[in-house]
């Protein structure tokens, strides 16, 4: 929000083709096709790194157990190190004490990498409009999908994961990201302490999100800089 | 007071358990299920989700929907009563005058935020006209938060969410307690066991009726 | 005050408390029958009084529940703020040789709270006030280290303060986080060779991603250790205060994640003793069968994943398999898998589906199987046995002192249990036993939990055998909302029903502590009420506060890898703990 940000490694997202592949022979037809290969690898073999902290975990260890089995997408490999996975299913309630840590983790996770956030909780804040609750992970890191209900079935939860491994597979989503670049909005700013204004129960208006405002996603520099300026 | 405090004494590990031999015992159990599950089908717990789908009873919380009349306006009179009991304040509604004079008030807009809404129903049990309620569709994720915001063209309820291969309904008030009972048939869940003329005569003067007592007392013996 | 006392109050220590302190400056106070008894000291009295109170025979309160403080700036009416004590703090005691419960209460000026620490007297007490300092701004002088729990460093002002805005957040940065004090005290010279410091979550998976434990490891020895709390801290509390009696039911099922439905039903018994009113008979029989299906599952849970993280990772599958089997009836009950918000004030929120005792059967005898399959899987299991037999010994007078309840309390000797000792919702009427263990280790609590589930399948055969018929809510309107007929029909229903969607039901003014037996021992809500449809103010005694909070101490001397093992069987809920 402010110029202080700088302090933190601003998350930009490279191109997520696998490394190794130049891109610059990206029109070539052996390329594509290999894209497209590096792609469906990708879907099939997502390692998830569940952040579980609440709620949500239960239901996350819920669908890796026997009745939904998350193996079947290729995503059973539950790796608690960051460094060996590259999806991070946040789960439950993300605190402001606990906002630092899963920006240091996600930072910590290879690339190319996507991120779930699971339950409305994660989402949004869920029902929490308090004042030690973050109101969205993407407050801290850039989210793929969201997945709503508090807590999601894991159905819902394999719902979200099909559709994250579609757009993986359409490489939509690597266009999207590579257009758009995430700025966190607090995690890093100056330690002088600061205040997050107050958001409160009768702030409605459309478009705010019901009395909190949506973190956007700055469309290109510009815009950025209109943004980082604004603030 | 029937039942007691018992004390459990650890056994002392017998030469078998010292010998590691009821480890035998675990392994063939975790064999036997193996083997169940690899020859017969039917006992694996798994459910092949997007092609198999658990049943889930018809009282899910889910996606909402708005119910309609029978002239396709939405039965909402934007009265805000499920706004102010959504403990995750996740209803946004604002009212507009309707041109036919007997409905009075409508929503111009009736948002949710499903990335807000915990699911518990309680807009459900406070709408007094039958106006919203859940369906079993629980596949709901997005990719950005604004999608998440559903509106009244989303919310209306459509064929296709009671239709085959659609979720059907699923919360409603006093509705679908058991599957035996058809949709549409009020099952006041025990309330209707109260006849209506007492709660009538006790609304009207405004009193309460009184608390279930607790069951009468036995009728006191003489003392011996 | 003494001279009003009558054996109504409750308190047969009375008199001699009256000898003890003939000034009246510790004397009792009047409660109603539904409450706990009350004493009232003084900051300055209230190390004697508790001295007193814990070391007389004739009192004998020996363990520490919770320490509950309130801000009462916007209280109304007769127990409003006036003069100079604008905060109360109430200690909630047990004896465990009475069976008895009791309320300590010191009222503190507005200015600078302040009395001297009770940790001398109850270890317990600790962490409850770091949390009442942290949260409430009172400070208790002597405390060996008086800093934020749940909140983070960062934060500014005490947030369960009447004049706290309930959405006031203050940014928390990467120094915020990983300051403690064992982790500041590193660098001391004469250690650099001998031991190291070693960081152990938050992120973790035997730390369930929210508890942090910074240890001081000689070897693998572990030599000190400081936990820390509060990763998870939701602002349960606050939030109730912002929203209607009704709307805090689906707070509560957040609170133990793993059992919701105890957690609701406890919530709503306790409003429900506030109003006074009795709920039908099914509605507590439906409560006790799906409560004790609950434990199982918190039960089921813990030990499956303390085996994960004991390396065995199939007792997970079994364990789960009947975890799921309860979500079919707990979501055919209530609509939802996990955060079932069923209970009503009142009753309950639906009638049971018409198959509920045929299901409850069924179920049962698969439950059953389940917890043969983990029983043959473990309990005999010698690599299991080694692990856990013998470490995180928890002796039955330090269970007491750092005042644990439920299944770690049972497993270190103590067979205190609520459903026992103080019957609730037709407990007496059911004949089950208590598991209890001498030994306090980890295989202990492992048995204890085993022989519970048992008990409570055992609780759900008796009661689902007589299950009565009839409503399974009140017909209390004010409380309840009127049948859909009735709104829908008639004037009067919808009056009731505008009354108790826009207003919240009205809780006479006044406190009450009720207690129930959670998964992880007791679990109370201390609720203040100033008769308006918020509650004034809600505090859970949470069962595993207790437990993390002497964790630290349970694993000196230990190695690490048994201070998982113990964290396992402590059963750590981040939900309740935090809050």
């Amino acid at each position: 929000m402010s110029d202080k940000n700088v302090s933190l490694p601003v998350a930009r997202i490279a191109p997520p083709i696998a490394p190794g592949v130049p891109s610059t022979v990206g029109t070539d037809f052996l390329t594509t096709k290999l894209d497209a290969l590096v792609q469906w690898a990708q879907k099939n073999s997502l390692w998830p790194m569940p952040f579980g902290t609440a709620c949500c975990a239960i239901e996350f260890m819920s669908s890796v157990s026997s009745h939904y089995d998350l193996a079947r997408f290729g995503a059973e490999v539950v790796r608690f190190s960051p460094r060996q996975a590259d999806l991070m299913i946040i789960a439950g309630t993300v605190t402001d004490k606990q906002a630092p840590i899963l920006r240091k983790i996600y930072d910590q996770m290879p690339e190319p990498k996507w991120v779930i956030s699971m339950g409305v909780c994660a989402c949004t804040g869920g029902f929490y409009r308090a004042y030690h609750v973050v109101q969205g992970v993407d407050e801290i890191v850039p989210v793929d999908v969201y997945v709503a209900g508090c807590p999601p079935t894991p159905e819902n939860l394999i719902h979200g994961l099909i559709e994250l491994q579609k757009r993986i597979q359409s490489g939509e989503l690597a266009r999207h990201r590579e257009a758009k670049t995430y700025v966190p909005i607090r995690v890093g700013t100056d330690p002088q302490v600061e205040s997050i204004p107050a958001y409160s129960k009768s702030v409605m208006a459309p478009g705010r999100a019901h009395g909190h405002e949506l973190p956007e996603m700055a469309d290109s520099a510009e815009a950025e800089a209109a943004k980082g300026g604004k603030a | 007071m029937p039942g007691k405090v018992v004390i459990i004494h650890p056994q002392e590990p017998t030469l078998a358990v010292r010998l590691y031999l009821p480890l035998l015992q675990g392994m063939a159990l975790t064999l036997r299920k193996f083997l169940a599950n690899v020859f017969t089908p039917s006992v694996r717990p798994t459910i092949e989700y997007p092609e198999q789908r658990r049943e889930y009873s018809d009282r899910y919380r889910g996606r909402h929907i708005l119910k309609s009349r029978e002239d396709g306006s939405l039965k909402c009179v934007a009265c805000y009563m499920c706004a102010t009991a959504c403990p995750a304040d996740c209803i946004n509604i604002v009212a507009g005058e309707h041109p036919n004079l007997a409905y009075e008030k409508y929503p111009t807009v009736f948002e949710i935020d499903l990335l807000r809404c915990v699911m518990c129903g309680f807009c459900v049990d406070a709408c007094p006209k039958d106006a919203i309620w859940m369906t079993k569709d629980y596949e709901m994720s997005y990719f950005s938060r604004k999608d998440a915001i559903y509106g009244i063209p989303e919310l209306t309820e459509k064929p296709s969410d009671t239709g085959v291969g659609g979720p059907g309904y699923g919360y409603r008030p006093y509705y679908g307690a058991s599957p035996a009972k058809k949709a549409g048939q009020f099952e006041p869940s025990g309330l209707s066991l109260l006849p209506m003329t007492l709660a009538r005569n006790a609304a009207i003067n405004r009193v309460p009726p009184p608390p279930p007592k607790p069951p009468a007392p036995a009728p006191a013996k003489p003392a011996v | 005050m003494s001279a009003t006392l009558s054996p109504a109050s409750g308190v047969s220590f009375a008199p001699v408390l009256e000898r003890k302190f003939p000034d009246g400056s510790v004397h009792v106070e009047r409660r109603p029958a539904t409450d706990v008894p009350t004493v009232v000291a003084t900051p300055e009295t209230c190390i004697e009084a508790a001295g007193f109170l814990r070391d007389d025979p004739a009192a004998a309160y020996d363990l520490l529940l919770d320490l509950v403080a309130v801000d009462r700036l916007k209280l109304d009416g007769p127990a409003s703020f006036r003069g100079d004590e604008r905060f109360q703090l109430n200690a909630l005691l047990y004896s465990t040789k009475r069976n008895e419960h009791l309320r300590l209460r010191v009222a503190l000026p507005a200015s600078d709270p302040r009395l001297p620490t009770l940790t001398e007297i109850w270890p317990a007490s600790n962490w409850f006030e770091r949390e009442a300092w942290d949260l409430m701004g009172i400070r208790f002088d002597g405390h060996p280290n008086l800093t934020r729990l749940l909140t983070h460093n960062g934060f500014v002002g005490h947030a369960l303060r009447k004049d706290y805005e309930a959405g006031q957040r203050w940014l928390c940065t990467d120094e915020d986080v990983l300051q403690t004090a064992l982790a500041a005290k590193t660098d001391l010279p004469e250690d650099v060779f001998e031991t190291m410091t070693l960081n152990f979550g938050p992120s973790h998976p035997s730390t369930h991603g929210t508890l942090r434990i910074v240890l001081r490891v000689d070897g693998e020895r572990i030599v000190a250790a400081e936990s820390e709390c509060g990763y998870l801290h939701r602002c349960f509390e606050k939030m109730s205060e912002t929203h209607t009696y009704t709307q805090v039911i689906p707070y509560t099922d957040r609170l133990n994640y793993c059992s919701p439905m105890i957690n609701g039903n406890g919530y709503a018994r306790a409003v429900e003793q506030m109003l006074g009113i009795e709920i039908p008979a099914r509605a507590k029989a439906v409560r006790v069968v799906l409560s004790e299906f609950s434990r199982i599952m918190d039960h089921m849970v813990c030990i499956g994943a303390n085996l994960v993280d004991l390396g065995g990772l199939t007792t997970f599958w079994y364990s789960y398999q009947a975890r799921e089997e309860i979500y079919s009836l707990l979501e055919a009950c209530c609509g939802a898998r996990l955060t079932s918000s069923y209970a009503r004030i009142g009753g309950l929120s639906l009638d049971v589906p018409d198959n509920f005792v045929e299901w409850c059967r069924t179920l049962s005898k698969s439950v059953t199987t389940h917890i043969g399959e983990v029983n043959t899987l473990l309990t005999k299991n010698r690599i299991v046995q080694k692990r856990m037999s013998g470490t995180g010994v928890v002796t039955k007078e330090q269970a007491i002192a750092w005042g644990f309840t439920g299944p770690c309390l049972r497993a270190s000797g103590v067979g205190y249990d609520v459903r026992k000792d103080k019957p609730y919702d037709g407990y007496d009427e059911v004949d089950f036993d208590v598991p209890v263990t001498t030994a306090g280790d980890n295989y202990s609590r492992y048995l204890v939990r085993m022989e519970e589930m048992r008990q409570s399948l055992r609780i759900i055969e008796q009661v689902i055998a007589r299950l009565p018929g009839g409503p399974v809510v009140s017909n209390d309107y004010r409380v309840v909302l009127p049948p859909k007929e009735m709104v829908y029909n008639e004037m009067e229903g919808l009056i009731f029903h505008f009354k108790n969607v826009f207003e919240g039901i009205q809780v006479p003014a006044g406190e009450i502590y009720s207690y129930t037996e959670g998964a992880n021992g007791e679990l109370g809500y201390s609720i203040v009420s100033d008769g308006s449809g918020n509650p004034y103010r809600v505090k859970v005694r949470p069962p595993c506060f207790p437990l993390f909070a002497a964790f630290e101490k349970i694993i000196i001397g230990g190695m690490v890898s048994d201070a998982v093992a113990t964290l396992g069987t402590l059963n750590i809920i981040a939900g309740e703990l935090d809050r």
